[in-house]
């Protein structure tokens, strides 16, 4: 439970750096209440690979280093100790951080023209998250809740189509979602964990909640004859959608996985979080966010990453081999952020400094033209060369690869609202 | 839809115009005309409302609908209970009006009020700069202390966030980071209804009353304004500068212009001591925060009292508090195409609030007195004759509407055509304004090398006659010594003396040609620069007159714009409230039609299932006997041998003493006969009478053996038809109850099928309902349901189950434990005030956790509009699975739990949680649910019972 002492330590990163803590015995304690879900069968979920688009983001929290993945620069001043290795691309190499990953870069695309401006974390991220700066006037809804809605999967079901694996605790649906209103908030998996309240009280029998649910439903049906109202009907469902989502708990419970995929993906939290992607989104789920902590190294950003980035690289490659051999992945846009990169020059301390400038983003899986690298920075990878884009690119790019008209408008309580910054467009030679 | 309507030719050709509908404006237009100045405001706003409806209104609530609906707009929760009896028990014919004053009197009315202005003016915004606690505090202090409205804007406008002491009056701005554009944003949203954030770049796309211009003349207000934080370890406040306006230019057709602070469509404001400080900003010290003579928050705050914009917003803002919905909605997006359900009504009450000071209070007294405010949200039956009526007048209303909407096409094609004219105006102006900004600047550079010119020809005539000046005294002194030389005689020394004088005279003569030339240069220069000044200000003047022309032009065609804009707005206005009431006359229609159509079927379906259960009723009487049969023949057949027993039990007695007691009966017969030939033996006698004694008491005992012979067989007989008869019976239902069975299948079929048709029936009238409910609910003439605010839940919640009493109980003990009140103590009516505010506090205190989770987790985001509903399954999650809303349950349930039967505690449920009693099925349906349970787990029973109802859609919605 040591906070990480190289970040800036603003209050984005005054959390817990790893979390090794296992949190299988937290969760033993959800037994099956009832069959599994109708997603988890192979048969269904197959059935969907078929129809339906999701997407899985990686967030590298921190500011990963670019020169240290995605567009390494070799025996340059500012390349740093690492070398470049080729991958399944031919002519793409990436650092050699991430082996396992390079053999799966045919899957894959690299942005490397990414200037965003913007050196703060916050405010950066935020960028990242809707595509747009910050203003105090106007609050734009996360990718996630943008794509739940877009996709508008599970609108009317049980499960919550915005989910956000955290490393932390919390849970719950959170306010991210603005104008779109909480229904496509995410919602939390602090640690890992099924949602808040999916579990039943052990000094709530279950008799008792079954007895009370059908004089509810009694008492509800009694109050229908004298009116009904589309808001009546959505609060009697919503509890319908609980026990659903209370009988569907194991989508969310990693420890139904086999033995052998949880030494796969690693016992650390960004293994078992990625192995709990995979889960959720083969399960139906149409947005998972994973977040992977903490590279905002300041100082010895050499063994941080060659530790960090390590630790990913398996977990990750697991993840797009798996999501490939499902048949999953041609419906799945995969993408690795971060809120920027970091600064080419190293400084006194080998550390990097936070850089917006010229930095990279890593994307694959569901219409995105694998293997392309789109961008470019110059010998020391201090600017970008060609192909400059920034967050609102990303953000169109993101959309159109899932197959919605990033162009298009939000109706809003009857206001039109476009769904990404109308000064933006998607990155067109990106898009298979 | 006032009397102009009327007279419109266009209308006047429609046949029966003057029945029905028009009647209803006839009697407004007459009622407006009547409404007399000295009636109270509620009885205006019903006449008003009442004349507007052209399809009827619904009835009266009852009284306990009533009574929550005045406790959840007027304290936020629901009312006990113990005041819901009290409230029946009142016989009073006022009571209702009563209840409404004694809610606003409480206490509890300035902690609700400050909670729906909190949510209103900050939208649950974080803690960043400010705190929320004495934010909300001083709000609830200004409620009670009945602060006007407009005084609350401008201490929130005004506030600089600099004292600590009143810094959270700052929150305000401060929690907006003092951005010029979110709160111009919010000041439009919060203060005048609109929401013209749409229109910062350009006109609003959308909705044409929304201009770029009305948004620069607001945002004129705060430009000036700004976060003021040089110390990053002190907080911030709210900086002003002294000086700059604002230029606009759309991004579509880069045309634009500049404006001084402006309310929309008002007139621009003077500046006043432009660029004056009250405290100037110390270049010195970064430190010192300027403070303007004159703020611009300071003159927003003083125009918007009398700008109607803001009355009608405030007065629709606090509508929205008592009914739970306002006449425009959503409440900041008022506009010609989005008109108020009534526009003379949000009219009358924008005056009216301004004539009562914006008394928020004395306000929703009046609304909460209205009979709209108790309109039942059931839909009545309307009658055949209504509806009738409604389809007579429908016809008439759709055509105005079309008509008023065809007129207001040609005006809003007006309109545009206006806009364009004084686009192209500002367009065309745009090269002369240049001309005139270049030929400004050109007088300006040449008045500056005037002035430069000048300033070095005075230099120049300066040292012309310094150098003059220095040459005559040095002559002057040549002379003089000279003069010396010859009075005193020759000295070396004096000699030397004049010599040096005379020398640098002549050097210095020599220097004044040059500086003359000089001089005369810098004068010719001097002159040439005048000469040039004097030629660019004609110019000048030239480009001044054509822009002030083409300014006149722009401004002509800017007040056509205005006029024509005014104008179709105006009419819009009528079109789409002439539309809405076609909308509520056909949903009226719509609903009549539904309801009598399907009526038959609800009514068929309603019979066939009572046919359909009485009938299996009887089959299950039947079935009953018939499986009861068995143990009462039974029970019928060993009463049979009971009695046979008895009877040959007594027989048998017949046999043992009848033979005896005749012997004795022959023997005393013949006693007798020889007492009688021997009248005088006495001892013949004696012996016959006991003879005679002993037969007598033989005879009475066979008499009652006899008789009770004769009862046993009466008996006998009696169970043996008894059994015969039950057999019978029992052989006659096991007949009757295969044709009775055979019937109920046909009749169950029929019922389903009627069922089935009901359904059907209702899928046409549940959506007519609805239609009708919407289009009465928008226009007051019913009530809406509406779900909780996240405050009203946790209170109604708290208050209902006994959570609260409980923690105001532990309060209470824990305080007087702590500090308890001595005799002396009890009588100083400071220290018992004290007492009460420290067990408030610590009330409150425990109880703003519980409203943070209910914030949290049925509030909007922060920012964001909180009046969305949306319903989630991890709300419900937390309901069913976190302990602590059924931990409240239990509290209730506990109490009903002590009360002597099943119905006592049904009421006390259905009181406490529904403002209503329990129907004779609840209280069966509590009573079944308790017996369900073994005895040692009622309160568990009545736990999940109370469970249900507090997550049942009743409770969650107002109604």
């Amino acid at each position: 439970m040591n906070t990480c002492h190289y970040s800036c330590q603003t209050a984005e990163h005054l959390v817990n750096r790893r979390n090794f803590l296992s949190t299988l015995g937290r969760i033993g304690a959800g037994a099956a209440l009832a069959p599994f879900g109708p997603f988890t069968s192979p048969a269904m979920a197959a059935e969907l690979a078929k129809t339906q688009r999701r997407m899985i983001v990686i967030n590298m929290a921190g500011g990963l280093s670019q020169l240290e993945s995605w567009d390494p620069k070799p025996g340059t001043p500012t390349g740093g100790p690492f070398r470049a290795i080729p991958t399944s691309v031919p002519g793409l190499h990436i650092s050699e951080l991430l082996p396992k990953t390079a053999k799966i870069m045919h899957h894959l695309a690299v942005i490397r023209g990414i200037n965003t401006h913007e050196d703060d974390h916050g405010k950066g991220a935020y960028i990242m998250d809707t595509g747009r700066r910050k203003t105090p006037a106007q609050d734009y809804p996360v990718l996630g809740a943008v794509v739940a809605r877009a996709l508008d999967a599970n609108s009317g079901g049980a499960l919550p189509g915005h989910i956000v694996i955290s490393p932390g605790g919390g849970g719950g649906r959170n306010a991210d979602s603005a104008y779109l209103g909480p229904k496509y908030g995410s919602v939390t998996l602090g640690g890992g964990k099924p949602p808040q309240y999916s579990e039943r009280p052990a000094s709530l029998a279950e008799d008792a909640s079954i007895c009370a649910n059908d004089l509810r439903r009694k008492v509800n049906d009694r109050f229908a004859l004298r009116r009904r109202t589309a808001q009546t009907d959505a609060y009697a469902q919503s509890y319908e959608q609980g026990l659903e989502l209370m009988r569907q708990r194991e989508i969310f419970d990693i420890t139904k996985e086999s033995q052998k995929d949880k030494e796969r993906y690693g016992t650390h939290d960004f293994g078992r979080h990625c192995l709990l992607a995979r889960r959720l989104v083969e399960s139906g789920i149409t947005y998972v966010r994973v977040s992977h902590s903490n590279y905002d190294t300041h100082c010895e950003n050499f063994n941080f990453h060659f530790e960090q980035v390590g630790e990913f690289d398996g977990p990750f490659s697991t993840l797009v081999t798996d999501l490939h051999d499902r048949g999953l992945l041609d419906h799945t846009l995969i993408v690795v952020l971060s809120e920027f990169g970091r600064t080419p020059n190293i400084n006194p301390l080998y550390g990097r400094d936070h850089w917006s400038k010229a930095w990279s983003v890593c994307l694959g899986g569901g219409g995105i033209q694998r293997g392309a690298v789109v961008g470019k920075t110059n010998a020391n990878g201090t600017e970008v060369t060609d192909r400059q884009v920034d967050g609102g690119h990303l953000f169109h790019t993101y959309l159109r690869a899932l197959g919605v008209k990033s162009s298009g408008q939000f109706d809003v309580a009857g206001q039109k609202i476009p769904m990404a910054d109308p000064a933006a467009e998607a990155i067109d030679e990106l898009l298979s | 839809m006032t009397s102009p309507t009327l007279s419109s030719p266009a209308i006047s050709r429609v046949v029966g115009i003057k029945q029905g509908f028009h009647l209803a404006l006839v009697a407004f237009a007459t009622l407006c005309a009547t409404t007399r100045a000295d009636e109270p405001l509620n009885v205006k706003i019903d006449a008003m409302l009442e004349a507007s409806h052209p399809a009827g209104q619904a009835a009266l609530a009852n009284d306990g609908e009533f009574l929550r609906r005045a406790h959840l707009a007027l304290h936020g929760m629901i009312p006990t209970a113990a005041e819901a009896r009290a409230f029946f028990a009142d016989t009073a014919a006022d009571k209702r009006a009563k209840v409404v004053d004694g809610l606003i009197a409480d206490p509890q009315f300035a902690k609700w009020l400050a909670v729906r202005l909190d949510v209103m003016l900050m939208e649950r915004r974080g803690e960043t700069h400010t705190k929320a606690l004495p934010w909300r505090e001083w709000l609830e202090q200004s409620v009670a202390a009945n602060k006007p409205w407009d005084v609350l804007v401008k201490e929130l406008l005004v506030a600089d966030g600099a004292d600590e002491k009143t810094r959270h009056t700052g929150r305000w701005m401060l929690e907006r980071d003092c951005d010029p554009n979110a709160l111009t944003k919010d000041a439009a949203r919060l203060f005048l209804g609109r929401d013209i954030s749409c229109a910062q770049c350009h006109d609003h796309p959308r909705i044409d009353d929304y201009r770029q211009r009305d948004y620069a003349g607001l945002q004129a207000f705060f430009s000036r304004t700004s976060f003021f934080r040089p110390d990053t370890n002190k907080p911030g406040v709210v900086g002003e500068q002294a000086a700059g306006d604002v230029a606009y230019m759309s991004v579509f057709t880069k045309v634009g212009g500049e404006t001084k602070p402006r309310l929309p469509g008002g007139a621009e404001l003077a500046e006043t001591a432009p660029g004056e400080w009250a405290v100037a900003p110390d270049p010195k010290d970064k430190n010192v925060r300027p403070i303007p003579k004159v703020s611009r928050r300071g003159l927003l705050a003083d125009a918007l009292p009398a700008d109607p914009a803001f009355r009608r917003n405030i007065a629709n803002r606090l509508w929205a508090i008592v009914f739970g919905r306002g006449l425009v909605e959503p409440l900041d997006v008022q506009h010609s195409a989005n008109p108020p359900s009534n526009p003379e009504l949000l009219d009358m009450l924008g005056a009216q609030i301004a004539a009562m000071k914006f008394d928020m209070r004395a306000f929703m007294r009046e609304l909460a007195l209205t009979r709209a405010f108790q309109r039942s949200f059931d839909l009545p039956e309307l009658p055949p004759e209504v509806a009738k009526a409604a389809a007579e007048k429908l016809t008439a209303i759709q055509q105005e509407a079309a008509t008023l909407a065809s007129a207001v096409a040609a005006l809003e094609s007006d309109a545009d055509k206006a806009d364009k004219a004084m686009i192209e105006a500002r367009r065309a102006a745009q090269p002369i304004q240049a001309e005139r900004q270049k030929q400004d600047a050109a007088v300006a550079e040449a008045k500056k090398a005037v002035d430069a010119a000048a300033a070095e020809q005075k230099k120049s005539d300066d040292n012309l006659a310094a150098k003059r000046d220095v040459q005559r005294l040095l002559a002057e002194a040549a002379t003089k010594v000279g003069e010396a030389v010859a009075k005193a005689g020759e000295s070396p020394e004096l000699t030397a003396a004049a010599k040096t004088f005379q020398t640098k005279a002549e050097t210095t003569a020599k220097d004044i040609p040059a500086a003359e030339k000089d001089a005369s240069s810098k004068k010719d220069a001097a002159s040439a620069r005048s000469v040039a000044l004097a030629a660019a200000g004609p110019v000048a003047e030239v480009a001044k007159a054509k822009a002030d022309e083409a300014e006149k032009g722009i401004a002509a065609e800017q007040a056509a714009f205005e006029a024509a804009a005014a104008k179709k707005s105006a009419e819009r206005i009528r079109a789409k409230n002439a539309a809405a009431l076609a909308v509520q006359a056909k949903a009226a229609l719509d609903w009549v039609a539904a309801s009598t159509a399907g009526r038959p079927a609800l009514d068929a379906a309603a019979k066939a299932e009572a046919d359909f259960a009485a009938a299996k009723q009887a089959v299950d009487q039947v079935n009953a006997e018939v499986a009861a049969a068995p143990a009462k023949l039974a029970g019928l057949e060993s009463a049979v041998n009971l009695a046979m027993a008895d009877l040959t039990k007594a027989k048998e007695g017949m046999t043992a003493k009848g033979p005896a007691a005749a012997a004795l009966a022959e023997a005393a017969a013949k006693a007798a006969e020889a007492a009688a030939k021997l009248p005088a033996d006495a001892e013949v006698k004696n012996a016959a009478a006991a003879v005679k004694a002993k037969a007598d008491g033989a005879a009475a005992e066979v008499a009652a053996i006899q008789k009770s012979v004769g009862e046993a067989q009466a008996k006998a007989d009696v169970s043996a038809q008894a059994l015969a008869e039950a057999k019978a019976a029992t052989e006659k239902a096991k007949a009757d109850i295969v044709a009775k069975q055979s019937q109920l299948a046909p009749l169950e079929a029929s019922a389903k099928a009627a069922r089935v048709k009901a359904d059907e029936a209702l899928a046409a009238i549940v959506p007519a309902q609805n239609a009708l409910a919407a289009a009465w609910g928008r226009s007051f003439a019913s009530t809406d349901l509406l779900p909780l605010s996240p405050e009203q839940l946790c209170w109604s919640l708290m208050r209902s189950t006994g959570m609260l009493d409980i923690i105001r109980d532990g309060a209470t003990k824990e305080f007087d434990k702590k500090t308890p009140l001595t005799d002396a103590d009890k009588a100083d009516p400071a220290k018992v005030a004290a007492r009460l505010a420290a067990i408030e506090k610590a009330v409150r205190d425990q109880l703003r956790p519980h409203e943070a989770h209910f914030a949290r987790a049925f509030g909007g985001a922060a920012g964001q509009p909180q009046t969305d509903f949306f319903a989630t399954p991890e709300q419900a999650l937390y309901f069913e699975n976190d302990g602590t809303v059924r931990g409240w349950a239990g509290v209730l349930a506990g109490r009903a739990a002590g009360l002597p039967d099943a119905k006592a505690s049904a009421e006390e449920l259905y009181l406490s949680l529904f403002t209503r009693m329990p129907t004779a099925s609840e209280i069966a349906e509590l009573t079944a649910t308790i017996a369900a349970r073994p005895a040692d787990k009622k309160n568990e029973a009545l736990t999940n019972y109370t469970w249900a109802l507090v997550t049942s859609t009743e409770f969650r919605f107002s109604h």
